[in-house]
């Protein structure tokens, strides 16, 4: 089973995307852009469920809280988006094959979306707003970097030597 | 491939569920105990590194200029118009008690006075805003104390109808609250009723004799219903003047040490961040104080920059709006006739006039947001965090 980056690499790279995730934002465009931590969450984490199921747990929280850090909305946001994305990706996951890009693209969006449904409900209580289309553009952005750079599992094995 | 026995997947799955609804409940619910809680754990890690994020987006963008102008002054205009406009006429043998007004309860036919038993207000004074009744203290607690509205439901008032003969003909009304103009429930001659007639407020028999001349109004008589198929009947117009809500003004036969109770403000310097928020954009940035209180606004140079939308302990997330953008809760002033308007008229006027504060939910009132078409500006380096000071319900 594959077992996915380690924390003491995850963790840096977290951060740095923490300390840079405002001034993209800040970018024209910026709002189009994927959350950068559900982004390197589902790379992270395994799409077939792993035997314990600490390591995930582990990391939603570490992504939560440092996502939090950067925005007025609360870590309990981005917990529960991060972890309905890895539960719709694990639903989805089972049912369609990894090994088609535009299946791998859907899955990922669809991770995305209770993420984004999240945060315009968030925002609407503090009296922002997020717009639709917007939101949708970042989970098809999500969708596009997950297709891109999730390696399907025989793939990644068959790179490593064939190892089973 | 090692899978586990489908019962304990689902059963995982099932628990990952529950978890997720858990938290995404507590996401949307947001109750305080909890989030506070969370931030007392986790508040010390995002501090930092709020502050480096900060650091880095000052370094490679630059920090914004913040709004230059002349400093407003130290007494709000508004505050300065309300007493001014608000000061009933003297009555002889008694006084008029300046009471800050905290929240309103217009629904319920209720404001809340930002003063009570310290101020030595008691049950049954009279309150009144300028020429206008407004109706009577209720509860009193220790810091505060209700005014229920001649408007509220159940409220029974005498008043005189000013009859165009000159006569003053005694009835009573009846506060319906939210369910519409109180009903003029009884009256000695009902005939001689005119539409648009002016009202008188009435005091009771055991009021102070002097409040007979206080002369104050009560609005007009207006009619609702058909007359011609005999089911019409006489309300009267409600009438609660828009400056009312920051301060009212109390009839008293003996006073204390001062005739004003100026609610207390709590301050504390701030400084920015300089971080705009990374889901939510620019309108936000986050800014750190050593308040011991929850701050619900930041100001910079007298001017409000922001309105508080998250507060973490140390540290919180702010809002920068334009005056215009706080829609209800600003209210205007016309410098010319110093009438005091609230949303739904300063928006349509054509004048850019200027905004203040409304007040309530911890903001103090009158303070200077800036004229109507200003745009929002960034937070500069002379920033205070501030409320209204906390009632002792809230601080409990």
């Amino acid at each position: 089973m594959r077992q996915g980056p380690r924390l003491r690499i995850l963790l840096p790279v977290a951060v740095l995307l923490t300390l840079v995730a405002p001034l993209a934002r800040q970018l024209p465009g910026g709002a189009l852009l994927p959350d950068v931590w559900l982004v390197l969450l589902l790379l992270a984490v395994p799409a077939t469920p792993p035997d314990s199921w600490r390591r995930p747990i582990q990391m939603v929280v570490l992504f939560g809280i440092l996502r939090s850090c950067v925005t007025a909305l609360s870590p309990f946001v981005a917990w529960a988006g991060f972890g309905a994305g890895l539960l719709v990706r694990g639903a989805l996951h089972r049912r369609l094959s990894e090994y088609r890009f535009v299946l791998r693209f859907l899955v990922g969006f669809c991770a995305a979306i209770p993420l984004a449904i999240l945060d315009r409900v968030a925002a609407r209580d503090l009296g922002a707003q997020l717009g639709t289309v917007d939101a949708l553009w970042a989970c098809l952005f999500t969708g596009l970097l997950v297709a891109l750079l999730q390696r399907p599992a025989g793939r990644s094995m068959s790179w490593h030597g064939g190892r089973k | 491939m090692f899978l586990l026995p489908g019962a304990e997947r689902y059963r995982r799955v099932l628990l990952t569920v529950g978890a997720v609804a858990v938290v995404a409940a507590q996401a949307i619910l947001r109750f305080p105990a909890i989030d506070s809680l969370t931030y007392r754990i986790v508040g010390p890690i995002q501090k930092p590194v709020a502050e480096l994020a900060g650091v880095l987006a000052e370094v490679f963008v630059g920090r914004a200029p913040a709004a230059d102008g002349p400093e407003p002054p130290t007494t709000s205009a508004l505050i300065t118009i309300e007493r001014e406009r608000g000061m009933p006429a003297p009555i002889p043998g008694m006084a008029w008690l300046e009471v800050p007004v905290r929240s309103l309860e217009l629904e319920r036919g209720r404001l809340v006075l930002a003063a009570g038993a310290d101020f030595h207000l008691a049950e049954d004074q009279i309150v009144a805003f300028g020429d206008a009744f407004l109706g009577r203290i209720g509860a009193v607690r220790p810091f505060e104390a209700d005014v229920e509205l001649w408007t509220s439901a159940d409220m029974r008032t005498g008043l005189g109808v000013m009859l165009e003969s000159g006569e003053r003909q005694p009835a009573v009304c009846f506060g319906r609250g939210s369910g519409g103009p109180a009903v003029v429930a009884w009256s000695e001659d009902e005939t001689r009723f005119e539409v648009g007639l002016p009202l008188a407020w009435r005091p009771r028999p055991l009021d102070p004799p002097n409040l007979a001349q206080a002369r104050l109004q009560m609005g007009q008589l207006q009619q609702i219903g058909e007359a011609s198929r005999g089911d019409a009947t006489w309300v009267v117009e409600q009438f609660i003047p828009v400056a009312a809500e920051g301060r009212v003004f109390v009839a008293a036969g003996a006073v204390g040490a001062t005739l004003v109770a100026e609610p207390a403000r709590r301050s504390s310097s701030a400084s920015a961040f300089h971080l705009p928020d990374a889901v939510l954009g620019n309108d936000w940035f986050a800014f750190a104080s050593g308040a011991s209180f929850r701050p619900t606004v930041v100001v910079d140079r007298g001017r409000v920059n922001a309105r508080v939308e998250d507060w973490r302990g140390a540290w919180g997330w702010a809002r920068r709006l334009p005056p215009a953008g706080w829609q209800d809760h600003a209210v205007a002033l016309r410098l010319q006739t110093g009438e005091v308007l609230a949303a739904d008229a300063w928006r349509t006027f054509d004048e850019a006039l200027p905004l203040f504060t409304r007040g309530g939910e911890g903001v103090p009132r009158g303070l200077w947001l800036g004229f109507r078409d200003d745009a929002q500006s960034w937070p500069g380096d002379h920033l205070e965090a501030l409320r209204l000071d906390l009632s002792p319900s809230e601080e409990r």
